[in-house]
């Protein structure tokens, strides 16, 4: 029997995430980030009233949705999935036109203003394939982020979402997203839309 | 800067809104023309010569806004090399070149006087709603945007590509007569009844589409919000609606403002500017509601973009004057 074709996937333990934005950083120089514009990102937002105040973080990136808007929109099939199931834009195919960041419900994609293509978070494909971490998992101070297979039942990713309440950003959508967090529940609970770390 | 907050990119900037008020207007027209040859409607068939042209005039600008708007335009041609049948931009560029050759030859037609013009206008009919309806679909299509995400968006569109294209008609009565023939009062006070009718349709969807988002989700009364008394209310209530389009209806319906030329004349100018706002609005006002974010997106314009904008905007106007005419004088040479 052969295996099952790899589906790499991220875990971000939010009960860990001290929102140090070393992510945010360690992406920008990896990827060669533009001014203005993100792959991986910390959203903060205070909840609570005074004096019981917390801030919370939620750290954001592509969600490499296995059911892929921007992959239904583009009009030239710039935008496929590559082999451990991240949505990677071809380059030299993509024609600028924008409507991927219209379809991306999770705000990750942008166009690149030295390009003039769409870009966004490949899960450091150019690392993976090498053998390894994304940036901004290898960088987390707190080991919040964990990536791994999910088709393989020994990888770390797969031993926390069996032992692990997780969940992704926006299920309702169906675009079944390849990032889960841990204690977004908890984390998130009584921040609606419109309010400073936005919808869920 | 504080870190936690990212302001993203809207998807859509001032040459979508331009294209598709454009392409808006030429479907109108092309409709116009085309319907204007049909048995039984022969009081509107002085337009259908004007209206081709002009629906030419404005499709010539509509494409080159949406080749400039491209990240990198000269892969513009990547859109007819490559398909994806769940994108509704490629359905559209299949449409817009469809579209396009057949105003060319119903152009062609008129001129020669042939007989086929009415097979070709009625045939062209499909991909000229074709064009309105996909327009509007690509807004409706991104599942998402709640202000965008509605069956009533395509609908729309059309229905105000036809108000923007018998506006125009009825703003250049004068200015075309010479070219169709057309007299004061011929086929354009019936032109008046059904543009008055179409602007009260677009006033019901816009209405209704407005009480979906307001009993619907809360991203849905967030756009609410933003429309009627938040920062875009200006736009929307007072240049869209009241000026765009209550404005015009009412000097539409109103028998002596009627049959006076100033009057019909602002009236179309009104009903243009109204369009326009609606589109803008949508695309615009749309773009800039944050999915995610705390900040309302920005929205990309570069001086390039303006200079388009405006360079684009002047060259439909000349086009819009002078075809026509220039169609009328080689008619006259013949």
């Amino acid at each position: 029997m052969s295996a099952a074709p790899k589906r790499n996937a991220m875990v971000i333990d939010l009960r860990r995430c001290v929102g140090c934005h070393a992510c945010t950083v360690a992406c920008k120089m990896e990827n060669n980030v533009p001014v203005g514009a993100f792959r991986s990102w910390v959203q903060e937002n205070d909840k609570g009233s005074v004096p019981e105040v917390t801030r919370v973080k939620l750290p954001r990136l592509c969600n490499q949705c296995d059911n892929a808007p921007c992959e239904q929109v583009c009009p030239v099939n710039a935008s496929q999935k590559g082999e451990g199931g991240a949505v990677l834009i071809n380059k030299e195919r993509c024609t600028g036109c924008r409507y991927c960041l219209a379809a991306c419900p999770h705000d990750a994609r942008y166009i690149d203003p030295r390009e003039g293509t769409a870009d966004k978070c490949t899960f450091c494909a150019h690392r993976t394939d090498a053998g390894l971490l994304p940036a901004c998992v290898s960088t987390c101070i707190a080991h919040a982020r964990y990536f791994g297979d999910l088709n393989d039942p020994n990888s770390e990713v797969s031993r926390l979402m069996r032992t692990h309440s997780v969940q992704p950003l926006r299920p309702e959508l169906g675009t079944a997203p390849s990032v889960f967090y841990i204690g977004l529940d908890e984390s998130m609970e009584g921040i609606g839309p419109g309010q400073k770390a936005g919808r869920r | 800067m504080d870190m936690s907050i990212v302001q993203h990119e809207a998807p859509f900037g001032v040459l979508i809104v331009l294209y598709l008020f454009l392409a808006g207007l030429s479907q109108g027209l092309f409709l116009v023309a085309a319907a204007s040859l049909f048995a039984g409607l022969e009081r509107f068939r002085p337009l259908a010569r004007p209206a081709a042209a002009m629906a030419m005039a404005t499709y010539l600008p509509a494409v080159l806004a949406l080749i400039l708007d491209l990240g990198k335009p000269s892969r513009f041609i990547h859109m007819l090399l490559y398909y994806n049948p769940s994108s509704v931009m490629s359905w559209g560029s299949v449409i817009l070149i469809g579209y396009g050759l057949v105003l060319a030859a119903l152009i062609l037609l008129l001129w020669r006087n042939h007989r086929l013009a009415r097979l070709v206008g009625a045939i062209g009919m499909a991909p000229a709603l074709g064009l309105g309806l996909y327009t509007g679909l690509l807004l409706a299509a991104v599942r998402d945007r709640p202000l965008w995400s509605s069956g009533l968006v395509p609908v729309l569109f059309v229905v105000s590509g036809l108000v923007a294209g018998m506006a125009l008609l009825m703003a250049l009565a004068r200015w075309t007569s010479g070219v169709s023939g057309l007299e004061k009062g011929h086929g354009l006070s019936a032109l008046h009844s059904l543009k008055a009718w179409l602007v009260g349709a677009e006033l019901v969807m816009l209405g209704l589409h407005f009480l979906v988002l307001f009993t619907g989700t809360a991203s849905g009364q967030i756009a609410v919000r933003l429309f009627v008394t938040g920062p875009r209310q200006v736009s929307f209530l007072w240049v869209q609606v009241a000026l765009g389009m209550l404005l015009p209806l009412l000097l539409l319906l109103l028998g002596p403002v009627r049959r006076s030329g100033v009057g019909s004349v602002v009236a179309a100018v009104l009903s243009l500017a109204g369009v326009f706002a609606l589109r803008y609005n949508l695309v615009i006002g749309g773009g800039e509601i944050p999915l995610t974010s705390a900040v309302m997106n920005r929205v990309h314009t570069t001086p390039f973009v303006w200079g388009a904008v405006a360079g684009l905007s002047a060259a439909a106007l000349v086009l819009v004057l002078l075809l026509p005419r220039l169609m009328g004088r080689l008619t006259s040479e013949r």
